[in-house]
C-alpha cells in the first residue's frame, strides 16, 4: 500500500483531534504573528516618545497586549502541541497494534520469507522512527505552512516591494529541497537495513555461540559485524551531509530576505516611505518564516526517512502469507477425531526450481476413525511433519484431501478446528511465564489441580521437585532454562490440558529417554481415551502400541500395518529398523 | 487483569536498575569522554567551532544596530549595501559552520558508537557460557541496538550541543550586558522563574523517560517471544489473550508518553511565553528608560536586543530537550558499562604457557563440578584419553556426561580437581589456543546465515575452501552439497532449517575434521536418524575417528564398541572402566544394565 494512504487511513479515527489541534494552532500561529506586529507598534511608539511625539502612557498598550498575547500562548500552545503530538503517540500504539495483528494472523509461509531479527527491527527501530518523526513531522510542516500562510499577507500589506525581494530565493529552495531528500531517503533505507543486518548478526551470534565458542571464531564473527557495522556508519553520514546541506541552503536563502531588507527597507526607512517599526517587522516576519523552512527542510529530509521506515513497516502489514478466513465455514463446533487423508500430494510454496525435489508429500492416504492410534515414522524429510502440520493448516493442503470427521480441514472454520486439535512440534515454546502459564497457555482459565494432571501425564512432575517455585518457578528467556527434554515434555502436558479430540505429537519425545516416552503415550490414552492420535517418531518403541502404523520414505507411505504385523515379517522396514534400535538402546539404555 | 498475568508482568517488565537512584553511577561521565577520546580531532574541530558558530551569530544584531543607527537615521541609502552583505555573509558563514559542526559531532557519535557497539560485540562473544544461562538474548540485543542509539544521541545531539548552546547563550549574556547593563539586567528578570521551572521538571522528566524506556523494553520483548513462538501461539489459540496482553502493555507504554508529551509541550509553550513576556518587558524599559537612569538609546539598540532575546530563548528552549535526551542516554550508557564490565569468566591467564600439539595424554584428575545453585553433578572423575585413542562415555541421562564436555573446552571450570594436556592444567592456556586444537561436535549443529561451503570453513584464517570440501568428501558431506541446488554455495537459512538433522550432523563433522584437531569432543545426537543417512554418519564417524584422539559422549552401539575404551559413568562418578568385553566380562554395572536391558526389550 502506498505509504501515505496507509497514513491517512491509520489518522481515520483522529481526524476530529487534528482539527482541533490545527484550529488551536490556527490560534497559536495568530498570536505569534501578534507578536512582531506588536513589536512593530512598540518600536514606533519608542520612537515616538522619544521624538516627544508621544505621551508615554500611550506607549502602554502595545507592552500590555504583548503580555497578554504572552500568557494566552502559555495555554494555547501547550494545548495544540499536546493534541497534535499525543495523536502522533496514539498512531504508534495502533501501527504496533496492528502489526502484532498481523504477526498473529500470519502463516508460516511469512516466517520462512521474514526472519526474526528483521521482523523485530521493523516492528521496533523503523517504528521508533516513525514515532520519532511522524507526528513532530506533521507539527511542524502545519506549523510552517500557517505561518508561510498568514504572514505573506502581512508582509505584501506593509510593502509589496520589499515581499516579493525577500521571496525571490525560496522556490529555488523548494527544488533543493525535493532532489536532495530523495537522496535522503535512499541512504535512510540502506542504512536502515545495514542496521537490520547488524541485528541479524548479533542474533544469530547469539544462538550460535557454542559453535562460535568451540571453534573460536570469536574475531570473525567481530570481522563480520564490523562490516555491517561500518556500512550503518557510511549510510549515516551520506544521509546526515544530504540533509545538512538542505538545512543550509534554506538558512542561506532566509539570510538573503534579510539582506534584502536591509539594503531596500533600509533605503524605504531613510526615504521615510516605511517606518522604522515597518522594518523591524519585516526583519521579524522573516525570520518567523526563516525557522519554518528551515524545519520543512528538517521535515522533508526526516520525512523521507520516515516514509521509508513506513514502507519497511508496511512490509509486514501488506504480506499476502495470512491465515484464511471463510465466511461460511461447513465444519464448525467440536471434533468428534476421525481424520481422513486422501491422495495428498504437497509442495511447499517457496520450493524454488527444483520442485522433483521438493514435493513434499506423494498421494497420501490412510483413515483414522475417532479415538484411533496412528505412527509414523521414516527419514527425516521424509514428509511426516508435513502431513502434521496440513490437519491444522500449518501447512495449505490441496482441496478435498484433508478431512476431520468427513469435512475437508480447508472448510472447518480454523478456530474451531485447532481448538480441536492438540499439536506438538518437535521443539515447542517456552514463554517467559511461570511453568504453570506455560501448561495452561492454551487454556489460561485450567485450575492449578488441572495443570498439576496434565503436567504428571506429561511426566513433567519429577523436574518440578527440582525447581525452587515448583509450577510458579519462570522459565523462559527471563526465568529458568528447560533443558530439551523438558520442553518437550512440557509441550505435551501443555497439549493434554486443552483436551483435544485429535493429537499430534511431532517428534514430540525424541528428547526424553525411551522408557519415558511409553509411559507419556501410556498416560495420554489415559487421559484422553477419546481423542485421535498421531505420532510421529523414529524410536520405534513409541509406536508400538499404535493401532496402525505408516513407514514414509520420501513423501510417500511404503508401508502399512499393525506394529505386529510388520515385526512379524522380519524383512519389512519397520521391523529392520526395530531391530536395530532395541540393540541400540540395550547399550544406550546401560550407559 | 488476572492474577496469571500479573506475575506476567512482574516477569518481563523488569525493576528499574536505577530507579530511585539520585545520581548515576560516578565515573560514567570520564567513561563517556573515553569512548569519544580516540576521535579527539573531531572533537577538537567541533570545539573550536563552537566560538566561531556563535560570534557568527552574535555579530548579526550588531551589524543591524549599526545600520540602523547610521544609513537608515542619517536617510544615506546607498550606504547601506556594505552592511546588508556583511549580513549575508555572516548568516552564510554562521549556516555553514553549523552544518560543518553537525557534521562534526555526527561523525563523531557516530566512530564513538561503532566503536562501542563493536566493544560490546567482542564482549558478548568472550563471555562465559553461564552468562548467557542467565540473561535473556533479547537484553543484549537491546543493549547493542536501542542502548547505543541513546548513547549516540548523547554524543551527537546532546553533550556537546549542550556546551555549545551554552557558549551561545553566555555570549548573549554577556553581549547585552556590554550593551547596556540595566536593560540587560530587566531583560533577564523572568529567567530565575525559568530555572526554577526547568529543575521542577527536571525531576519529573527522568522517572517518566525511565519508566517509558523499561516499558518499551518490555513490550519489544513480549513481542520477540510471541514471534519466535507463533506456531504454538495459532495452534492454541492463544492469539485474542496474547492480543490483549500485548495491548495492555502497549496501552501502558503509551500513556506514559502521553505524560511525556504533555510536560514537554508545556515546558516549550513556557519557554516561549518567557520570550514574549521578556520582550514586552525589555519594550516597557526602553519607553521608561529615561527613568532607569540611561540617557540615550537609540532605536538600533532596542532592535538588537529584541533580535538578541529573541536569540537567547532557542538554547533554552533546546537546553530543555536536550536535558531528557542525557538524562535517558546516561541510563543507557550505564547499561552498556554494565555489560562491558562484566567480566570474562573464565579469565585467560596473564602469563599463558604454549601450548603444544598433544604428545602423550588428555586426562581428567579428580574433577568435581557443582552449579552455582549449589548442585554437585561430577564427583571426582579421573580418566585418561591417551594420544589417538577413542575414549567412549556411556551414562544414563543426568549422568553428568554433558557437563564433562563443558569442562573439556572450557566453557566452565570444574570446582576441584583439573583438566590436563600433557600433564598441564588447561587453565594455563589461552582459551582461544586451547580451542584451536579441539574440535566440539555439539549433539545440534548449529547453521549460520551462510552458504554450506562457510558453515564449513568457519573460520578462513584456519580453515582454507579447499581443505573444507576436502574434509567434506572424507565425511560424505560432498553428497549434502550435491543434493543442494547451489551445492556448497547454497545459502543456509535462518537456522539452516534447509538441512534435515543427519544432513547437519555431517556438515558438522566435516567442519570438525576440517579442523584437523589434536583433541576430538564429539556429542553423539540423541534423536535417532533415518536409515541410509545413519550408514553415512556411521561411516563418516568412522574416517572421522581414525587415529585421533578422541572423547565421544556414547549413544551408538557400533561407536561404543569401537571405542579403545569405555568410561560408565553413574550418578556424576565413574563406575566403570575398560573397553566393551573387559566390561561385559567384569559382570559389573555395565554388563548389568546390558543384560536388564536386552531382556526387557525382549
Amino acid at each position: 500500500m502506498n505509504a501515505l494512504r496507509r497514513y491517512s487511513e491509520l489518522l481515520a479515527p483522529y481526524r476530529k483531534r487534528y482539527l482541533v489541534g490545527f484550529g488551536l494552532l490556527v490560534v497559536t500561529n495568530l498570536l505569534v504573528l501578534a507578536v512582531p506586529l506588536l513589536i512593530k507598534v512598540a518600536v514606533d511608539d519608542f520612537e515616538a516618545v522619544s521624538k516627544g511625539l508621544l505621551a508615554r502612557e500611550d506607549a502602554y498598550f502595545a507592552i500590555v497586549a504583548m503580555v497578554v498575547v504572552g500568557l494566552l500562548m502559555l495555554v494555547v500552545r501547550t494545548a495544540s502541541r499536546v493534541i497534535i503530538l499525543s495523536t502522533g503517540r496514539h498512531l504508534g500504539r495502533d501501527l504496533k497494534a496492528r502489526l502484532y495483528n498481523r504477526l498473529l494472523r500470519a502463516a508460516p509461509s511469512f516466517f520462512a520469507r521474514f526472519q526474526t531479527g528483521d521482523i523485530m527491527s521493523r516492528c521496533t527501530s523503523d517504528l521508533q522512527l516513525l514515532q520519532a518523526v511522524g507526528s513532530p513531522g506533521i507539527l511542524y510542516t502545519l506549523e510552517g505552512s500557517l505561518i508561510m500562510i498568514m504572514a505573506l499577507p502581512l508582509m505584501f500589506s506593509v510593502s509589496p516591494l520589499l515581499a516579493v525581494l525577500v521571496l525571490i530565493p525560496y522556490p529555488l529552495l523548494a527544488v533543493v529541497t525535493m532532489v536532495s531528500a530523495t537522496k535522503v531517503k535512499g541512504f535512510s533505507r540502506r542504512a536502515q537495513e545495514a542496521m537490520a543486518e547488524l541485528t541479524t548478526h548479533l542474533q544469530e551470534t547469539l544462538e550460535g555461540m557454542t559453535v562460535v565458542k568451540a571453534f573460536t571464531l570469536e574475531d570473525v564473527r567481530t570481522k563480520r559485524f564490523e562490516v555491517a557495522n561500518d556500512r550503518f556508519l557510511t549510510e549515516r553520514m551520506k544521509e546526515a551531509a544530504t540533509a545538512g546541506a538542505i538545512s543550509v541552503t534554506a538558512v542561506i536563502a532566509a539570510g538573503f530576505g534579510i539582506c534584502v531588507i536591509l539594503y531596500f527597507g533600509g533605503q524605504e526607512v531613510a526615504a521615510k516611505r516605511l517606518s522604522y517599526g515597518d522594518l523591524a517587522l519585516f526583519l521579524t516576519l522573516n525570520a518567523q518564516i526563516l525557522r519554518p523552512t528551515i524545519y520543512l527542510g528538517w521535515v522533508l529530509s526526516l520525512g523521507q526517512r520516515a516514509l521509508a521506515a513506513l514502507d519497511r513497516v508496511d512490509e509486514i502489514l501488506d504480506a499476502p502469507d495470512a491465515l484464511p478466513v471463510l465466511d461460511v465455514p461447513e465444519g464448525r463446533g467440536k471434533l468428534h477425531g476421525a481424520l481422513e487423508v486422501c491422495g495428498l500430494s504437497f509442495r511447499y510454496p517457496t520450493a524454488g526450481e527444483d520442485a522433483e525435489r521438493r514435493l513434499a508429500l506423494e498421494d497420501v492416504s490412510f483413515k483414522l476413525p475417532a479415538g484411533g492410534f496412528l505412527g509414523i515414522t521414516g527419514r527425516i524429510g521424509s514428509g511426516k511433519s508435513t502431513l502434521l502440520r496440513a490437519i491444522p493448516r500449518f501447512a495449505n493442503s490441496p482441496a478435498n484431501t484433508v478431512r476431520v470427521d468427513g469435512i475437508p480441514v480447508e472448510r472447518w472454520d480454523l478456530s474451531d478446528l485447532r481448538r480441536g486439535i492438540g499439536y506438538v512440534p518437535q521443539d515447542g515454546a517456552v514463554f517467559s511465564l511461570t511453568l504453570g502459564e506455560n501448561v495452561a497457555y492454551g487454556r489460561p482459565d485450567a485450575s492449578p489441580k488441572e495443570t498439576m494432571a496434565a503436567a504428571a501425564a506429561a511426566e513433567l512432575v519429577k523436574d518440578l521437585d527440582q525447581l525452587e517455585a515448583g509450577l510458579e518457578t519462570v522459565v523462559g528467556e527471563r526465568g529458568v532454562t528447560l533443558s530439551g527434554g523438558q520442553r518437550q515434555r512440557l509441550a505435551i502436558a501443555r497439549a493434554i490440558l486443552i483436551e483435544p479430540k485429535v493429537l499430534l505429537l511431532d517428534d514430540a519425545l525424541s528428547m526424553v529417554d525411551s522408557e519415558t516416552a511409553v509411559a507419556i503415550l501410556a498416560h495420554l490414552r489415559r487421559a484422553l481415551p477419546d481423542a485421535t492420535l498421531i505420532v510421529t517418531a523414529h524410536r520405534t518403541a513409541t509406536l508400538l502400541g499404535a493401532d496402525e502404523l505408516l513407514v514414509f520414505e520420501r513423501g510417500s507411505v511404503i508401508e502399512r500395518g499393525a506394529p505386529r504385523d510388520l515385526l512379524a515379517d522380519v524383512e519389512s522396514r519397520f521391523a529392520k529398523l526395530h531391530e536395530r534400535q532395541r540393540l541400540q538402546a540395550e547399550i544406550e539404555g546401560a550407559g | 487483569m488476572s492474577a496469571s498475568s500479573d506475575k506476567t508482568q512482574d516477569a518481563t517488565t523488569p525493576k528499574d536498575e536505577y530507579e530511585g537512584r539520585g545520581r548515576f553511577a560516578q565515573g560514567l561521565l570520564p567513561r563517556l569522554m573515553a569512548l569519544v577520546w580516540p576521535h579527539k580531532l573531531l572533537l577538537f574541530a567541533a570545539l573550536l567551532l563552537f566560538p566561531l558558530v556563535a560570534a557568527a551569530q552574535l555579530a548579526q544584531p550588531q551589524i543591524l544596530r549599526l545600520a540602523l543607527d547610521g544609513p537608515v537615521r542619517d536617510g544615506d541609502g546607498p550606504a547601506l549595501l556594505p552592511f546588508a552583505l556583511a549580513f549575508l555573509g555572516l548568516i552564510a558563514a554562521h549556516a555553514t559552520l553549523q552544518l560543518v559542526q553537525s557534521l562534526v559531532m555526527q561523525l563523531l557519535g557516530q566512530r564513538a558508537m561503532r566503536d562501542i557497539r563493536t566493544r560490546l560485540f567482542r564482549r558478548v562473544v568472550t563471555l562465559a557460557p553461564s552468562y548467557f544461562d542467565r540473561t535473556p538474548q533479547g537484553k543484549i540485543m537491546t543493549r547493542l541496538t536501542g542502548d547505543v542509539a541513546a548513547l549516540n544521541e548523547f554524543i551527537s545531539s546532546g553533550l556537546v550541543s549542550v556546551v555549545a548552546d551554552t557558549v551561545l547563550l553566555l555570549g548573549i549574556v554577556v553581549t547585552l550586558l556590554w550593551m547596556d547593563w540595566r536593560l540587560a539586567l530587566i531583560s533577564f528578570a523572568l529567567v530565575p522563574l525559568l530555572i526554577g521551572g526547568l529543575a521542577w521538571l527536571r525531576g519529573r522528566l527522568r522517572q517518566l523517560y525511565r519508566a517509558i524506556r523499561n516499558r518499551s523494553t518490555a513490550l519489544n520483548a513480549y513481542l520477540n517471544e510471541s514471534v519466535i513462538g507463533m506456531v504454538i501461539v495459532q495452534a492454541f489459540l492463544r492469539e485474542d489473550r496474547n492480543r490483549e496482553e500485548y495491548g495492555e502493555r502497549n496501552e501502558g507504554l503509551f500513556v506514559e508518553q502521553l505524560k511525556g508529551v504533555r510536560y514537554a509541550s508545556a515546558l516549550s509553550a513556557g519557554v516561549r511565553a518567557a520570550k514574549i513576556l521578556t520582550i514586552a518587558l525589555l519594550l516597557w524599559a526602553a519607553i521608561n528608560h529615561t527613568s532607569l537612569g540611561v540617557e540615550t538609546l537609540s532605536l538600533g539598540m532596542v532592535v538588537a536586543f529584541v533580535d538578541y532575546l529573541d536569540r537567547f530563548y532557542g538554547p533554552i528552549d533546546q537546553l530543555s530537550g536536550r536535558y531528557t535526551i542525557l538524562q535517558t542516554a546516561l541510563a543507557s550508557a550505564e547499561k552498556v558499562f554494565t555489560l562491558l564490565d562484566e567480566s570474562e569468566e573464565l579469565a585467560d591467564p596473564e602469563d599463558p604457557a604454549e601450548i603444544a600439539p598433544l604428545k602423550s595424554a588428555f586426562e581428567l584428575k579428580g574433577v568435581e563440578f557443582r552449579y552455582s545453585t549449589g548442585e554437585q553433578v561430577l564427583h571426582g572423575i579421573d580418566f585418561s584419553v591417551p594420544q589417538g585413542q577413542t575414549v567412549a562415555i556411556v551414562g544414563a541421562t543426568g549422568a553428568g556426561k554433558s557437563t564433562i564436555v563443558k569442562l573439556l573446552s572450557r566453557f566452565y571450570d570444574p570446582s576441584a580437581g583439573a583438566v590436563l594436556w600433557d600433564g598441564r592444567d588447561i587453565r594455563e592456556f589461552k582459551k582461544a589456543d586451547l580451542r584451536k586444537r579441539i574440535a566440539y561436535v555439539p549433539q545440534e549443529t548449529f547453521l549460520f546465515s551462510e552458504t554450506l561451503e562457510e558453515n564449513i570453513v568457519l573460520d578462513p584464517n584456519q580453515v582454507t575452501p579447499e581443505r573444507a570440501r576436502q574434509a567434506a568428501e572424507s565425511v560424505r558431506a560432498d553428497e549434502v552439497a550435491a543434493d543442494l541446488p547451489g551445492g556448497y554455495d547454497q545459502l543456509l537459512g535462518e537456522r539452516g532449517h534447509d538441512l534435515s538433522a543427519g544432513e547437519r550432523q555431517l556438515v558438522s563433522f566435516a567442519r570438525a575434521l576440517a579442523k584437523d584437531p589434536d583433541l576430538l569432543i564429539l556429542d553423539e545426537a540423541t534423536a535417532n536418524i533415518d536409515g541410509e543417512t545413519e550408514e553415512r554418519i556411521q561411516a563418516a564417524l568412522e574416517t572421522l575417528l581414525a587415529d585421533r584422539t578422541a572423547v565421544v559422549i556414547a549413544h551408538r552401539l557400533s561407536t561404543i564398541k569401537k571405542a579403545d575404551r569405555i568410561v560408565v559413568l553413574h550418578k556424576g562418578r565413574v563406575a566403570e572402566e575398560g573397553t566393551h568385553e573387559e566390561l561385559l566380562a567384569q559382570e559389573g554395572v555395565y554388563w548389568k544394565l546390558y543384560r536388564l536391558q536386552s531382556e526387557e526389550a525382549v
